[in-house]
């Protein structure tokens, strides 16, 4: 925690995690160019996904509430997800197929609570468009874009760290 | 076929939510036990403290500085410093209305004023066993916010005490640890992590009493440079999240607008202590929580975070900068309360240990109970009362 204090932001307003960082994440959790191909075989519904996270998005605040985690420290935790996700998708364990994983989850969860039901299910919907526009399969560029995922949540775990 | 393969792939994923759910409920999204306070429970916790302050109190005004509940006995040397911080806080009960607060208050302010040093025009709050050592400028910030709660202040002790910091604020509103008797000058390039936002807020509250004297030029030379530059210059790291500074702001915040530096300030020492308080609120000192969250802090930890967000809310209920903050403060500062009151050592706990009477109303740490941690959860505790209401 020392070490991290380095990073506190000396602005004003204090960091909030933004909608941006948000509608980033969830093109880089859906991460078409490694999954587009396999979520295809599986048939597993974009639709289905992005219904849960609205869901979970819908219930972020009492859900968080009847859990006694704070919104920021629920960033913190999306964040270590997140990292943990783009970790096991770079090393290509995947165990599951499916598109409405954990991280996606906790990424609607924490949107919902930081921005509101409807600019998640924006983020969201901008995320899940990447299957339909991105229609090339590619390792490289996956890997890429889960590297890109653990700088994105870095951010996250920093803006949940030092909020208020 | 088909069906045997979506039952197995559904099976995966729901395993995968489970470990991660567990995961990070285990590890990472630990409950921030952040249980309501009400104006009935901080009272009581603040009427048990009090009652400690007074049945501890010896003939001579002086307190046991720091009660080993294995040893009964007092293990550390006195101090001034934390002394003048008591009656800081019994000062600061009896001005919320906490009347039983007066007597501890005048015994310990009777003791104090033993020490003290004239010199030149100023007065200061010197050492108690060696009166030429170098005096913690401290002692004497304390004293003077002290006073400055009382009925009726003694505005000419107060003036010399005010005198006194002046002498050790330089010309960058840097402020010196000690003012040393063999050169009558401060001791140069000494700095304290406290002292400064002591020195500050006593000058602060100085003001507030008499405005047209000029103390707040030498406030607003110090807030400046804590602003802008004192961690770097002072070597401070991690940056302090001062809670004195917080109680000046809040002084400060009453006669002018905090400029942009500050108020960044402010706002940061806000993130410091919220993320402290929502690390702290998950400790419960079960074996578990010992592994992954490490010992609950001392009681003048946990007091001097609920004393710097109390301290900010007042300070972002009046300035224009700061109030969108104000709602997550006070949030915050009661979720730390909470921890103070659940901690506290009510009359059955007491009854487990060798003097009942002298851990009975404290925040005991490791089997020990310095005065400090009673001041800083006290204060704490008289803040949030201001919050819950309004």
């Amino acid at each position: 925690m020392g070490e991290l204090a380095q990073f506190a932001p000396n602005s004003n307003p204090p960091l909030t995690a933004s909608l941006w960082l948000s509608i980033a994440l969830f093109v880089t959790v859906v991460n078409s160019p490694l999954r587009r191909d396999a979520v295809r075989k599986a048939g597993a519904s974009s639709m289905v996904t992005w219904i849960g996270v609205i869901a979970l998005a819908w219930f972020s605040g009492p859900l968080l509430d009847r859990l006694d985690v704070s919104a920021p420290n629920w960033r913190i935790a999306t964040a270590f997800v997140l990292v943990a996700a783009a970790v096991i998708d770079l090393t290509g364990k995947r165990i599951e197929p499916l598109l409405f994983r954990p991280e996606i989850g906790a990424l609607a969860i924490q949107t919902g609570r930081d921005h509101g039901v409807w600019p998640t299910a924006l983020a969201a919907a901008i995320g899940l468009a990447t299957l339909v526009v991105w229609r090339h399969p590619s390792k490289a560029l996956g890997r890429a874009v889960a590297l890109t995922q653990i700088g994105l949540a870095v951010l996250l775990l920093l803006d949940g760290v030092f909020a208020l | 076929m088909r069906g045997v393969k979506y039952g197995r792939r559904v099976r995966k994923g729901l395993v995968a939510w489970a470990v991660a759910a567990a995961g990070v409920r285990l590890f990472i999204a630990q409950p921030e036990h952040c249980a309501a306070v009400t104006d009935a429970s901080l009272r009581h916790a603040i009427d048990e403290s009090i009652a400690w302050a007074t049945r501890t109190q010896g003939d001579d005004g002086r307190w046991i500085y720091r009660y080993d509940t294995v040893t009964n006995g007092d293990v550390a040397a006195y101090e001034l410093v934390r002394h003048a911080g008591l009656i800081l806080t019994l000062n600061q009960a009896a001005a919320a209305g906490f009347d039983r607060a007066l007597v501890p208050a005048g015994r310990a302010d009777t003791y104090a004023r033993r020490f003290l040093v004239h010199r030149d025009d100023w007065t200061a709050l010197g050492n108690i066993d060696n009166p030429a050592a170098p005096i913690d400028v401290g002692a004497s910030a304390l004293w003077l916010a002290a006073l400055s709660y009382e009925r009726t202040p003694d505005l000419d002790t107060m003036r010399g005490l005010a005198r006194f910091l002046a002498v050790n604020v330089y010309a960058n509103g840097s402020v010196a640890e000690k003012w040393d008797p063999a050169t009558g000058q401060p001791r140069p390039d000494e700095f304290s992590p406290f002292f400064t936002g002591e020195t500050m807020w006593a000058l602060a509250r100085m003001h507030r009493l008499a405005p047209t004297e000029g103390w707040d030029r030498i406030v607003d030379r110090i807030l400046h440079y804590v602003a802008t530059e004192r961690d770097e210059a002072e070597g401070w790291f991690p940056p302090l999240p001062d809670h004195w500074v917080s109680y000046a702001l809040g002084e400060i915040t009453t006669w002018r607008a905090l400029d942009r530096d500050e108020a960044a300030y402010a706002a940061r020492v806000g993130e410091l202590e919220s993320l402290q308080i929502r690390y702290e609120s998950q400790r419960t000192n079960s074996w578990f929580s010992q592994l992954t969250r490490g010992n609950q802090a001392l009681g003048a930890g946990v007091g001097a975070m609920t004393e710097a967000l109390g301290a900010l809310w007042r300070a972002s209920g009046r300035d224009p900068r700061l109030r969108d903050l104000h709602p997550v403060l006070a949030e915050r500062a009661q979720c730390a309360a909470a921890q103070l009151v659940a901690r506290q050592v009510d009359e059955r706990d007491a009854q487990r240990y060798v003097r009942p009477d002298a851990v009975q109303g404290t925040w005991l740490h490791d089997g020990k109970t310095q005065i400090d941690d009673q001041q800083h959860a006290t204060s704490g505790l008289l803040a949030v009362l201001e919050i819950i209401n309004g």
